[in-house]
């Protein structure tokens, strides 16, 4: 997986150079507008990762560049601005996700690995499965291993949107924006009672746990094979 | 202090203009009055003159000249109208009968009307007349006129009170106005004068009242109550900053130890390993707090106002219960929602799901293990409210004012998790969209009311 960075900040390039290696990418740097706009036109990649304030050429300008040409590739905006009608300005402009500095590393990783599988199709599933998990998007029902799960409106949009991630790390702050539309810091641990309720729900009781935790990070539900 | 010139002075032009407008008016008032009476006589005089003399010359056809000389003799003696004048001449523009002596010089055959001098009759002095002339069909000439001597004099007298009223008003005018202004001025530079005062570094001075009330007054009160909210954002600027080196030294300061300590200790993988990691969740913490007050500063700041949109109230408080909801529950708290009616707001979506996602967390926070949450959102006739009730230890009367300041904990909460600016949030949401906040006693428990004011009209 080739990841296109675009970061003027030799601090934050630097680190997300590294970490994304680390990770398992392939990882190039531009550290100015101009050069990233040639670097994304001129190379294959499968994910950007684009600073909104870059010299030469500001981040937002790049992307509707990019989007005018037809390149669909996803991209991640990083900002250090974080009020709401600038994140709908990154996202109108033709980005995929917003985050804002400074972030969890765990975070970006977690969404670059959501936009990655975005690029697959996968839209217009009217059921959804893992192991012996299965979702009825028509029905709104769920059952695991044949047995039907009483779910609550707002754990079956949870576990919709695990299962749409499905052997992804989803974070908390994905939840919130994906699942009730919100961006604010939750201070105490909301979504953990909501994980825990639904575990309780899907997980107990059956062989194997499917709803895993991955400490300070987030949760996963397991891979389908 | 600085002096305007005339051409730029407000005063000035105040008082040439009005000066000017005066002076209009009476032009004006005279021209009406002139026009409507002396103008009107004029043209009267005129037209008897055209009349008499064309009624003149048809009653004289066919006449002999003597005829025409008793006839004009008869107009002159019996009962004439003080003015009338006549004058039957020859051919040759000599005297036959009438009381004009003469034939004016440069007049003859028949002419329009002329204004002339002529020496009148009785000794009268040389005086202006209007006359007429007008050739017979016999071939003498006939002067038909009137004296204009009274009407001249008449029209003299009205000119020069004219113009003495219009130097009178000019004086008058520019004087009284000139003496308005320096009043104006005076009170104009009070405030120039205050005000530089205050540049200058004197912050505790206030623009002096002078008592009476008016548009002055009301300017300087104005002033003074935008320089005591200065104040008072200023003040509130340096607590800020003095409780953030205050409150935020000590988990500074706890981190930086614990990276000494595992600095000074053994060289140990596992050892720096599970310090980093507690490292980071602190750094988490501290930019969490910071978050928390960029946010409090971008709401105080006004500036979503600009972005703010249609939502709606009741969906934002369902939606938020359902994220606390299970949490609350865990606690022991039981959470009611009373929102099943849409109720729409102008106002910044994310900002009051935040204060009320505030205000929910500090209820499971505080509140003990079997109590009761109550949240009520309503479009009340004076506007949305919100109310969240908690049957917690609430807060004393006393302590309520400073419970919305940033970084208060009550001394009973000052072990539990969260940095103290819960209700701060809150405070600027609720001022960014002009509502009222109000803490009340819930008996047992805090009851927090959001009042917003009313956006739209009610049928």
């Amino acid at each position: 997986m080739r990841v296109l960075v675009i970061e003027d900040d030799i601090e934050t390039g630097r680190y997300l150079v590294k970490g994304l290696g680390e990770s398992g990418y392939s990882v190039d740097h531009a550290e100015d507008g101009p050069q990233g706009l040639l670097l994304a036109t001129s190379k294959p990649y499968d994910v950007l990762i684009v600073d909104r304030m870059l010299p030469g050429l500001d981040g937002l300008s790049i992307i509707e560049a990019l989007r005018k040409n037809g390149n669909t590739t996803p991209v991640l905006i990083l900002s250090a601005k974080d009020q709401v009608p600038d994140r709908v300005a990154g996202l109108r402009a033709g980005g995929d996700d917003y985050l804002v500095k400074p972030f969890a590393f765990a975070e970006l990783l977690a969404r670059i690995e959501a936009l990655l599988r975005r690029g697959q199709p996968a839209a217009r599933q009217t059921r959804l499965r893992v192991a012996d998990l299965e979702m009825d998007l028509l029905t709104r029902t769920v059952t695991r291993a044949e047995k039907p799960i009483e779910l609550q409106p707002r754990e079956f949009r949870v576990l919709e949107y695990l299962m749409r991630h499905s052997g992804q790390v989803v974070t908390l702050t994905m939840l919130l924006e994906n699942v009730w539309d919100y961006s604010f810091d939750p201070q105490t641990n909301v979504i953990d009672v909501h994980i825990s309720r639904l575990r309780q729900k899907i997980d107990k009781g059956f062989d194997r746990p499917l709803l895993l935790t991955v400490r300070g990070v987030g949760y996963r539900l397991v891979e389908n094979e | 202090m600085k002096k305007i010139g005339f051409s730029r002075s407000f005063v000035f032009r105040y008082a040439v203009t009005l000066t000017a407008l005066l002076v209009a008016l009476e032009m004006i008032v005279f021209g009406f009055l002139y026009w409507s009476t002396f103008a009107v006589y004029e043209r009267g005089i005129d037209a008897a003159i055209e009349a008499d003399a064309d009624a003149l010359r048809n009653q004289f056809v066919g006449l002999a000249v003597t005829e025409m000389a008793v006839i004009i003799t008869r107009r002159c003696t019996d009962e004439p109208g003080e003015f009338d004048e006549y004058l039957l001449a020859t051919r040759s523009y000599e005297f036959i009968a009438g009381n004009i002596r003469e034939w004016p010089k440069g007049i003859g055959g028949t002419s329009g009307l002329i204004d002339v001098v002529l020496d009148g009759v009785k000794d009268r002095e040389p005086e202006f007349h209007r006359v007429r002339a007008v050739t017979l069909t016999s071939g003498e000439h006939l002067l038909v006129g009137r004296n204009l001597t009274e009407l001249e004099r008449i029209r003299g007298l009205i000119w020069k009170a004219l113009l003495r009223t219009v130097g009178l008003s000019v004086l008058l005018g520019f004087g009284g106005s000139y003496a308005l202004s320096r009043g104006l001025s005076a009170r104009l530079d009070n405030i120039n004068r205050g005000s530089i005062a205050i540049l200058e570094g004197d912050t505790g001075c206030r623009m002096p009242l002078s008592g009476r009330g008016d548009e002055f007054d009301v300017l300087s009160a104005n002033l003074n109550d935008m320089l005591d909210r200065i104040k008072t954002l200023m003040r509130s600027m340096q607590e800020v900053t003095d409780n953030i080196a205050h409150d935020m030294r000590k988990p500074i300061s706890r981190l930086r130890s614990r990276i000494e300590v595992t600095l000074m200790g053994a060289r140990d993988a596992d050892a720096y390993r599970q310090a980093l990691e507690r490292t980071v969740e602190e750094a988490e913490d501290i930019i969490a707090v910071f978050n928390a007050l960029l946010t409090i500063a971008m709401a105080e700041s006004g500036a979503p106002r600009e972005r703010f949109e249609e939502i709606d109230l009741a969906a934002i408080a369902r939606s938020t219960v359902e994220i606390y909801g299970p949490a609350a529950e865990e606690t022991g708290l039981h959470v009611v929602v009373d929102a099943t009616e849409p109720v729409p707001l102008t106002g910044d979506r994310h900002l009051i799901a935040q204060a009320l996602a505030n205000l929910l967390d500090n209820a499971i926070k505080h509140a003990p293990g079997t109590g009761k949450v109550s949240i009520l959102v309503r479009d009340e006739p004076d506007g949305p409210r919100l109310v969240i009730a908690d049957s917690g230890p609430g807060i004393p009367a006393e302590f309520r004012d400073r419970a919305v300041e940033r970084f208060t904990r009550m001394e009973q909460s000052r072990t539990t998790s969260g940095s103290g600016l819960g209700l701060s949030l809150v405070r600027a949401v609720a001022r960014l969209h002009a509502a009222s906040l109000t803490l009340d006693d819930n008996d047992p428990g805090l009851k927090v009311t959001l009042n917003f004011p009313a956006t739209r009209m009610r049928s």
